[in-house]
């Protein structure tokens, strides 16, 4: 993906494994994805190894970016698209999806993701909700959003394919 | 466009090596490729300055770089940036984005002491967010904070001394004594406070200051809770009572992530400030880091939402001490309370509505985390017992 280097991508993988072994999962888990689209994804991993324990011990930052690769993997599968384009934000970074061309930005879909380490169905509600919130506004303005959320206790995500 | 492209993909790349750098434990490393990704994007960030036509492509590129910027120290440079990207044409939602990022280069100066001189008992509390003006807040706000900072320190110094934990009563009067909490008056940062801890002549250290060791203790384990490291809390306080009592009023004092974005605590160590920003939502601390014994692997007890008048407390059971709830509607609800969040934490909340999440375990409902019922949480409905 042009706006998703191997090296991005391994960190976003890496913390999502390790957010999962801590969850009590293994290799193989499925993600039972609902939302705009109900879906499964199978993840598979190498076993976590107690250096990326302790490089991703901020479980916080870890549930955050490992949430982020899940939902882009889930958007990737529902809508062909994928990342071109991500910028410096919070403790991460935020993704566009869309055509790659000239445009920096322009004319592309904008990527919401949030993650939670061990919550229920109302909690991923909430936070659902919360991201439509915030996405709302840039919906009027002309810049569409895709929302994700990722809980790891089930596993499972909803993403919600805005305007 | 291309040159801006080629910019701000060579900034991101440089920050991926900075990252791994990190990872790898290598920090000089790391800041140096994070320097050379801020002058990149940067410089992608002014080649569109001038273009106020171009949204979201200048605000996007003038945040990244501002979020840069932060994390390298650079706070004026990150206020410049996010101020020129306001005066063009962001879209609402990322003018929301760069006002927030302006909160924390505002917050983060206020973390600095400005003049303040602390000695080694001492630490400073700040507050930021929509509900803290320059110098001004809400007294809630603020007074419950400063109330579970007080206990906290108390809880810590008692379990430093390896003492067991208090269940019901005030601090004993000789500690008290030894260990008094000061406040010095409010001072406009975001808006700032001091804690001082009394000097003890009795207890000592090794040749420590007792003080300092109990504020480095509470700054310390505030720096692990606000990264979610359940395990290392846990080891670092093994005695549950202690430490669903800590995650409690840790939890009570981190921001709501509405009215209050950020607390943060600055003290002084050899010289030099250290600081820990509370980030992380009070809504956001993983419910499993909230019980007091790890859940085991894969056998997540139900959980139950109640909201109503917290209308009786029984703390006469130390072993079973439990609450009340009644909802607007139907029976009230009996919750157990685990040891360590009796007097703390549910207490202060008698006699008012509330939210109580809890845990069931076999026919008994366990408390989890227990909050006031804002104006606006008319779409908390209880679930069904």
């Amino acid at each position: 993906m042009p706006g998703l280097t191997a090296a991005n991508g391994s960190v976003l993988a890496e913390a999502a494994s390790v957010c999962l072994e801590d969850q009590s999962h293994h290799t193989g888990v499925i993600v039972v994805v609902d939302g705009s689209q109900a879906d499964n994804l199978t993840l598979t991993w190498d076993a976590v190894t107690d250096q990326q324990r302790r490089t991703y011990a901020d479980l916080q930052e870890a549930t955050e970016w490992g949430a982020c690769g899940i939902g882009i993997i889930a958007v990737c599968k529902q809508t062909g698209q994928v990342v071109v384009e991500r910028s410096r934000k919070g403790t991460g970074f935020d993704y566009w999806f869309g055509e790659e061309d000239d445009d920096l930005f322009q004319n592309k879909t904008r990527f919401e993701s949030s993650g939670i380490l061990n919550g229920d169905g109302s909690v991923i509600g909430t936070r659902v909700k919360q991201k439509l919130e915030q996405v709302k506004a840039s919906s009027h303005t002309g810049t569409p959003a895709y929302v994700s959320v990722v809980e790891f206790s089930g596993p499972r995500a909803r993403v919600v394919i805005g305007k | 466009m291309n040159h801006t492209k080629d910019l701000h993909r060579a900034a991101m790349q440089l920050l991926d090596d900075a990252l791994a750098a990190r990872q790898r434990g290598d920090m000089e490393q790391s800041m140096s490729l994070q320097k050379l990704a801020l002058e990149k994007e940067r410089a992608a960030a002014d080649s569109v300055a001038g273009n106020l036509d171009q949204e979201p492509t200048r605000s996007i590129l003038h945040r990244s770089a501002a979020t840069i910027a932060l994390d390298a120290g650079e706070y004026a440079l990150a206020e410049h940036l996010i101020c020129r990207a306001l005066i063009g044409r962001p879209t609402s939602d990322i003018a929301e984005e760069l006002r927030d990022l302006l909160e924390q280069v505002y917050f983060r100066r206020h973390l600095s002491l400005r003049g303040i001189e602390l000695e080694n008992d001492e630490f400073q509390m700040s507050i930021s967010g929509t509900d803290v003006g320059y110098g001004i807040t809400r007294t809630d706000t603020f007074l419950q904070r400063v109330s579970s900072v007080e206990k906290l320190l108390y809880r810590t110094a008692e379990r430093k001394l390896q003492r067991p934990y208090r269940s019901a009563g005030a601090v004993a009067k000789k500690f008290k004594d030894e260990l008094e909490v000061y406040l010095s008056v409010p001072r406009a940062a975001s808006f700032a406070v001091s804690f001082k801890l009394g000097r003890s002549l009795q207890i000592q250290f090794e040749g420590l200051s007792f003080a300092e060791r109990v504020v480095d203790e509470v700054l310390e384990c505030f720096s692990i809770f606000n990264s979610a490291r359940e395990r290392e809390l846990r080891e670092r306080i093994p005695d549950p009572a202690y430490y669903t009592n800590f995650v409690g009023l840790a939890r009570s004092i981190a921001p709501d992530g509405k009215e209050i974005k950020v607390v943060g605590f600055t003290s002084v160590r050899q010289g030099k400030a250290q600081e820990v920003a509370l980030t992380l939502d009070q809504s956001r601390v993983p419910l499993q880091m909230l019980t007091a014994v790890p859940p085991t692997p894969g056998g997540e007890p139900p959980r139950v939402r109640v909201e109503g008048r917290l209308a009786f407390a029984d703390a006469l059971r130390p072993d079973k001490s439990q609450i009340k709830v009644s909802p607007a509607k139907g029976r009230p609800v009996t919750i157990i309370v685990p040891e360590g969040m009796m007097d703390d934490i549910v207490r202060p909340l008698w006699d008012t509505d509330v939210i109580v999440t809890a845990v069931r375990d076999g026919k008994d409902l366990k408390l989890v985390e227990i909050d006031p019922a804002s104006a606006d949480s008319n779409d908390a409905d209880s679930e069904p017992i």
